[in-house]
């Protein structure tokens, strides 16, 4: 039965670079849609082909959500949201693939045989998704940071003065639970199809073919949910009366209604 | 026994975001039924707002995995 390791497991060292599995997995999810998006590119035309309008359709949807709420700021961080969606996706899809934690070298690990395999979803690796979720991080700080100044931006974290910790707290657990959000979900999804996997009999065929439409479900709304949070974080980053009163934020929720006064208020 | 703290953890952690996810779908649906066009947006935010509630349930699922495997 194969190991399940919430780490990855290192392959070979270029230098002082190891190359785990889940960065193999990350490269060919990167090199797959890198050839795709030329492949597109080099025959794009005004009536798209079949492959023109895959690629369309899911920019189009996130391209009329973005700017449907501010035209000019959203074209701005667009590309962004939208490459980290395919990005996403792409690697979480990925993982399913047959071969993706099946395939491997058995090796010595204290005392008994453990498979280690040659590629592993991008995404099941708890680096990438820090890595993804403290591009977000920068970029919607740096985008508050842009549009009030870098006072301007500290100044709607007071508001009112008492909450600025929890302001800030609630700013640096976006990045905590980005991460794990994801890694969690693509993870379980793994460890949960190698415990079915390792069952006796016809259950090891039925079974497992149930949760990989499951997991192909998980992972397109896990791709949506971190373009969809970047996006309200960058949204809530931007707003002119200060970060604690956007409309989906955790904890603003409750205390919507009574209108805190805002700077621009007073 | 680590096996039990293990199983615990996420057994328990996962009640509190069972519940609170099934209380925003099924007001959800009911906003979808009363008001079949707002259905968009209303997805969408029901969807952000269950991600938060899940992500309770991914941290004792993450617990359970730091008591199994470390």
């Amino acid at each position: 039965m194969p190991e399940i390791s919430v780490a990855p497991e290192t392959l070979f060292s270029i230098g002082p670079l190891d190359v785990t599995n889940s960065l193999l997995g990350t490269w060919l999810a990167m090199a797959l849609l890198i050839v795709l998006v030329l492949v597109v590119r080099s025959r794009l035309s005004l009536v798209p082909g079949r492959l023109q309008a895959l690629l369309e359709w899911p920019i189009e949807g996130m391209l009329n959500l973005v700017t449907g709420i501010d035209r000019k700021r959203g074209l701005q961080y667009f590309p962004l949201v939208m490459s980290m969606f395919l990005f996403i996706l792409t690697m979480n899809w990925m993982g399913l693939l047959p071969g993706f934690g099946t395939i491997g070298l058995l090796q010595d690990h204290e005392g008994h045989q453990v498979l280690v395999p040659f590629l592993r979803a991008g995404t099941a690796d708890l680096s990438t998704t820090i890595a993804l979720s403290l591009v977000s991080f920068v970029v919607f700080i740096g985008f508050g940071v842009f549009v009030h100044g870098p006072l301007g931006y500290l100044k709607t974290f007071a508001n009112p003065p008492a909450l600025a910790p929890l302001e800030i707290l609630q700013n640096l657990f976006r990045a905590v639970s980005l991460s794990l959000r994801l890694f969690g979900n693509i993870f379980a999804g793994e460890a949960i199809q190698l415990v079915f996997l390792s069952f006796l009999g016809p259950a090891a065929f039925v079974v497992p073919a149930v949760f990989i439409f499951l997991e192909l479900l998980f992972g397109l709304v896990q791709a949506g949910i971190f373009a969809l949070l970047t996006m309200t974080y960058i949204l809530l980053a931007t707003l002119e009366h200060g970060p604690s009163h956007g409309p989906s934020d955790e904890e603003s929720v409750a205390d919507q209604p009574d209108g805190v006064p805002s700077p621009a208020a007073s | 026994m680590t096996d039990l703290a293990a199983g615990l953890a996420i057994g328990l952690g996962a009640i509190g975001p069972g519940i609170g996810i099934g209380i925003a779908v099924s007001k959800a649906m009911e906003a979808i039924g009363r008001n079949p066009e707002a259905e968009g947006p209303i997805r969408t935010d029901m969807i952000i707002g269950v991600a938060f509630a899940e992500a309770v349930a991914i941290y004792a699922l993450l617990i359970a995995l730091v008591i199994e495997f470390v």
